[in-house]
C-alpha cells in the first residue's frame, strides 16, 4: 500500500471523527445568543439605531456642522422617538 | 501523492456537501443544538484542511518535477527556478480553480472559528452557504479542472512545458493570490446576507458583522488591483498600468460594488433605511466575483490575462443564475423585514451625498460592464465582434470619477439627518477657494487642459476637507475633555474614539493621491520611439539616453540581448544610473519576451523598453516612456491598503463596554 493511500485513510477517519464527534459528546456551551433574536429585536435594533443617531447628532454639532437651531430641533425630535421606543421595550416586558 | 492530493480534494467536496445539506436542515429545523452547530463548525474548518493539503500535494508534484501529471508537465519545467514552480500551481486553469476553492473554503473557516460570537440563529445557514461557495468551485475542479490527471503519454516526459514567461515574474508570487484573496473574501458577506434573509435574523447584527468582512474582501482586493497594475507595468511594456482590459475590469467590477456597499451600509446601520439596496449590493458584488472568473475562464473575451478558452463556461453561467434566483426569492420572502425605517429628509445630509456616491459608483460599474460585453452584445446583434478601447472608457468614466472625489470630500464633512445651506457654506468655503487658488495657478503655470485642472483642483478640494475634519475633530475633541487647549494626547483619544472615520479618511487620503498620480500620467506622460547605435544620444523630456553597448546573457531559462544604456539629466553630463533593458528568447516555450528597464523617481519614471536590435547587430529600437509622479500612483495604493486595514481591525470588546455612550445617552433622555 503506498504512502498515499495511507495518508488518505488516515484523512477520512480523521475527518469522520473530527465532525461527528460533537454530537455524541456530554452537552456543550451554546453559540452566542444576539439581544436582537427575540421578539423585542425590532425594538432593541430601533434603541440602539435611535441612540446612535443622537451620538451622531451630538458629535455632528460640536465640529461645528450643524446650527444651534437644527441640532435642539433634531435632538428633541430624537429624544422622543428614543423615550417611545423605551416606553414600548418596557410595555412588552424588556429592560429599557 | 498524486492520490493523496486527489483523495483530499474528495473529502473537501464530500465535507462542504455534507455542511450545505446540513447547514440548511439544521437551520431550516425548529432546534438547533449545539452539537449540531458544533458538529457544521468543524466540517466547514475542515473543508479548508482538506484542501490546503491538496493544495500542498500540488505544491510538492511542482516542486519535485513529477511530469507524470499533466497539468505539472503543462506549466513547469526543470530549469525554472523553485518559486516559479510554486507560483506555477495558479499559473494555469486547474490549479488556479484549485487555489480559489482553498481560499474561499479559508475564508469559510476564519468565519467558522469566531462563529461562537456570532447569533446562533443565523450560524447554521452561514455555513450552508459560506460551504455553498466551495462546494460550487471544488465541484468544478474535482470534475472539470483536476489537476491531479495523468498526462496521457506512454513514457514518462523528461521535462516540462513551462510556465508562460510573462508569468515568470516576482509579481506573480503575490498579484493572483491577493486578487483571489479579494474575490473569495468577498463570497462570506454574501454568506452573512443570505442567511440573515433564510433564517429571517434581519437584525442590525448581520450588517455589522458584513462590514467587516466586506472591509477584508475589499482591502485584499484593492492590493490584488493594485498589484496587478505594477505587474502589467513592469511586465507587458507598453507603459502604463490599467488598459481597460476585460480581465483587469473584472477585477474592478466588485471593487466598485463592494465600495458602495461600503457606504450605504452606514446609512442601514444609522438609519434602517437601503435594506434591499444593500442586499442587491451585496448579491451584485458575489455575483461579478463569479461573473470575473466566468470571464477569465470561459474565451469569450479576449485577454493578455485570461486562461485558454475552456467549456466550464457554462458551471458559471448556471452559479450565477442560481445565486440571483436564491437571493431574489428571499428577498421577495422576507419583504416584510426589509421595509426601510424610515426615509432621507434632506438632499443636504449624509445619507443623501452617500445614496449618490452609490449611484456614481453603481453607473461607472454599468460602463465598464457594458464595455466588456460590447464585443459580446455586437456579436450577437450584428454578427461582428467589436470592442470599445481605451478612449470609451475614459470619455465614460473619468467625469463620473471626478464627480466621485468631490463627493468624497462633500460626504464626510455633512452632517447626518439633515444641514443648513448656510452651515454647508460655512464648512466648504476654504476647501472651494483653495480648490479654485489651484485651478487658476495651474491654468497660470500652463495646465490648461479642462480635466487635469479639474482632477487636480478637486484632489486638492477632497484634501482641503480632510484636514478641515481633522481640525474640526480636535477641536471638538478639546470640548469634550474639557482640556481647552490642544495637546497630543487629544489626537490620541480622537483616533481611539473615531478610528473608523479617520480610517475611512486614510483611505480616501490614498485615493486623492492615485488621482492626482493618474492624472499626471495621463495627461503629461512623454512617449517617443527611436533608434540608436551605440555612443549616439536621443533627448526625452529633462533627460537624454545614450546607448552604450549591447550584452548577451545565457540563462538556464532563457537567453537575453540587454542594451546599456546611460541616463543623464540634460543639463549635466554626470550618468544619473546605467538603464539596461533586455529581450528574452525563452528556449522551451520559444517565446520572446521584453524586460523593462525603469528609473522611479518621486517627480517620475524613466521606462526604457528595446523593441528590437537590427539584423546587423550595431542599432537598438527602443521606446521611452517618461510618467509623471507615477510612484505616487504606488504610494496612494498602500495609503489605501494601510487604510482599509486600521478599518478593518475589530474594536476590543472591553473598549466597546467603555464606549458605551448609548448608555450614557440613553439615561439623558
Amino acid at each position: 500500500m503506498s504512502f498515499g493511500i495511507i495518508a488518505s485513510l488516515i484523512l477520512s477517519l480523521f475527518a469522520v471523527w473530527f465532525v461527528l464527534s460533537p454530537l455524541f459528546e456530554p452537552p456543550m456551551p451554546n453559540f452566542a445568543a444576539s439581544p436582537s433574536d427575540g421578539p423585542l429585536g425590532p425594538l432593541l435594533d430601533a434603541k440602539e439605531r435611535a441612540l446612535r443617531a443622537i451620538k451622531d447628532l451630538e458629535m455632528d454639532f460640536s465640529m461645528g456642522k450643524l446650527s444651534q437651531e437644527d441640532f435642539d430641533q433634531s435632538r428633541r425630535t430624537l429624544a422622543s422617538e428614543v423615550a417611545a421606543i423605551l416606553a414600548d421595550i418596557e410595555r412588552h416586558g424588556g429592560e429599557g | 501523492m498524486v492520490e493523496f492530493g486527489q483523495f483530499s480534494l474528495c473529502i473537501a467536496w464530500l465535507l462542504a456537501l455534507a455542511v450545505v445539506i446540513g447547514g440548511g436542515v439544521v437551520g431550516s429545523g425548529a432546534r438547533t443544538t449545539p452539537a449540531r452547530l458544533e458538529s457544521l463548525r468543524r466540517g466547514t474548518i475542515l473543508v479548508a484542511l482538506t484542501l490546503g493539503t491538496s493544495l500542498i500535494a500540488l505544491g510538492y508534484l511542482f516542486v519535485t518535477n513529477d511530469y507524470t501529471v499533466q497539468y505539472v508537465w503543462q506549466y513547469s519545467n526543470r530549469d525554472m527556478p523553485w518559486i516559479y514552480k510554486i507560483t506555477a500551481i495558479w499559473g494555469g486553469m486547474d490549479g488556479s480553480m484549485l487555489l480559489w476553492c482553498f481560499l474561499v473554503a479559508a475564508f469559510s473557516a476564519c468565519v467558522a472559528l469566531r462563529s461562537r460570537v456570532y447569533p446562533r440563529a443565523i450560524v447554521a445557514w452561514l455555513f450552508s452557504f459560506l460551504s455553498s461557495s466551495t462546494l460550487f468551485f471544488t465541484t468544478i475542479t474535482l470534475f472539470l479542472t483536476n489537476p491531479f490527471r495523468y498526462l496521457k503519454s506512454p513514457v514518462v516526459m523528461p521535462d516540462g512545458n513551462g510556465l508562460n514567461p510573462l508569468l515568470q515574474n516576482e509579481y506573480m508570487a503575490i498579484h493572483p493570490p491577493m486578487l483571489y484573496l479579494g474575490f473569495t473574501g468577498l463570497a462570506v458577506p454574501y454568506a452573512f446576507c443570505m442567511a440573515a434573509l433564510a433564517s429571517g435574523q434581519m437584525s442590525n447584527d448581520w450588517i455589522r458583522l458584513t462590514r467587516r468582512w466586506t472591509l477584508i474582501g475589499w482591502t485584499f482586493l484593492t492590493a490584488g488591483i493594485v498589484l496587478g497594475g505594477h505587474w502589467a507595468y513592469l511586465e507587458l511594456g507598453w507603459g502604463g498600468f490599467w488598459a481597460w482590459d476585460p480581465v483587469e475590469n473584472a477585477s474592478f467590477l466588485p471593487w466598485l460594488s463592494a465600495t458602495a456597499f461600503l457606504h450605504s451600509v452606514m446609512v442601514q446601520e444609522r438609519k434602517g433605511m437601503l435594506k434591499v439596496w444593500n442586499i442587491f449590493l451585496i448579491v451584485l458584488t458575489y455575483a461579478l466575483t463569479v461573473f470575473g472568473t466566468f470571464l477569465t475562464r470561459s474565451g469569450i473575451v479576449q485577454s493578455v490575462h485570461a486562461f485558454a478558452s475552456t467549456d466550464i463556461g457554462w458551471t458559471f453561467l448556471v452559479y450565477l443564475s442560481t445565486i440571483i434566483i436564491v437571493a431574489l426569492g428571499l428577498s421577495i420572502y422576507r419583504r416584510t423585514e426589509l421595509k426601510p425605517e424610515r426615509a432621507i429628509e434632506s438632499f443636504f445630509s449624509r445619507e443623501a451625498v452617500f445614496l449618490l456616491n452609490n449611484l456614481v459608483l453603481l453607473s461607472i460599474c454599468f460602463a465598464v460592464l457594458w464595455g466588456v460585453m460590447f464585443p459580446v452584445f455586437s456579436e450577437a446583434v450584428t454578427g461582428v465582434k467589436q470592442t470599445v478601447g481605451i478612449p470609451f472608457f475614459n470619455a465614460v468614466n473619468v467625469p463620473l470619477f471626478l464627480a466621485l472625489i468631490f463627493l468624497m470630500g462633500v460626504g464626510p464633512s455633512i452632517a447626518w439627518k439633515r444641514s443648513s445651506l448656510p452651515q454647508l457654506l460655512r464648512s466648504f468655503a476654504v476647501p472651494f477657494v483653495s480648490a479654485f487658488v489651484v485651478a487658476v495657478a495651474l491654468v497660470f503655470a500652463g495646465v490648461v487642459e479642462f480635466y487635469p485642472v479639474l482632477a487636480y483642483s478637486l484632489s486638492f478640494f477632497g484634501l482641503m476637507t480632510i484636514l478641515g475634519e481633522v481640525q474640526r475633530g480636535l477641536s471638538a475633541q478639546k470640548g469634550i475633555t474639557h482640556a481647552g487647549t490642544w495637546s497630543p494626547a487629544n489626537l490620541t483619544t480622537l483616533w481611539r474614539r473615531q478610528r473608523v472615520k479617520y480610517g475611512a479618511h486614510v483611505i480616501h487620503f490614498g485615493v486623492l493621491i492615485m488621482t492626482v498620480a493618474i492624472t499626471a500620467s495621463m495627461a503629461h506622460k512623454i512617449e517617443r520611439e527611436f533608434t540608436l547605435a551605440p555612443g549616439e544620444r536621443f533627448s526625452v523630456g529633462r533627460f537624454s539616453l545614450e546607448l552604450n553597448e549591447f550584452h548577451e546573457e545565457q540563462l538556464a531559462n532563457y537567453e537575453a540581448i540587454q542594451a546599456h544604456v546611460t541616463l543623464r539629466a540634460l543639463t549635466s553630463e554626470t550618468p544619473l544610473e546605467v538603464l539596461v533593458p533586455e529581450m528574452r528568447f525563452y528556449r522551451k516555450n520559444k517565446e520572446t519576451t521584453t524586460e523593462v528597464a525603469l528609473r522611479m523617481g518621486q517627480r517620475e519614471d524613466v521606462y526604457l523598453v528595446l523593441a528590437g536590435v537590427d539584423e546587423t547587430g550595431t542599432k537598438a529600437s527602443m521606446k521611452v516612456f517618461v510618467n509623471p509622479f507615477q510612484v505616487w500612483l504606488w504610494y496612494g495604493a498602500i495609503i489605501m491598503v494601510v487604510g482599509g486595514i486600521i478599518v478593518a481591525i475589530p474594536v476590543p470588546r472591553g473598549a466597546k463596554v467603555r464606549d458605551s455612550v448609548s448608555d450614557k445617552v440613553a439615561q439623558s433622555v
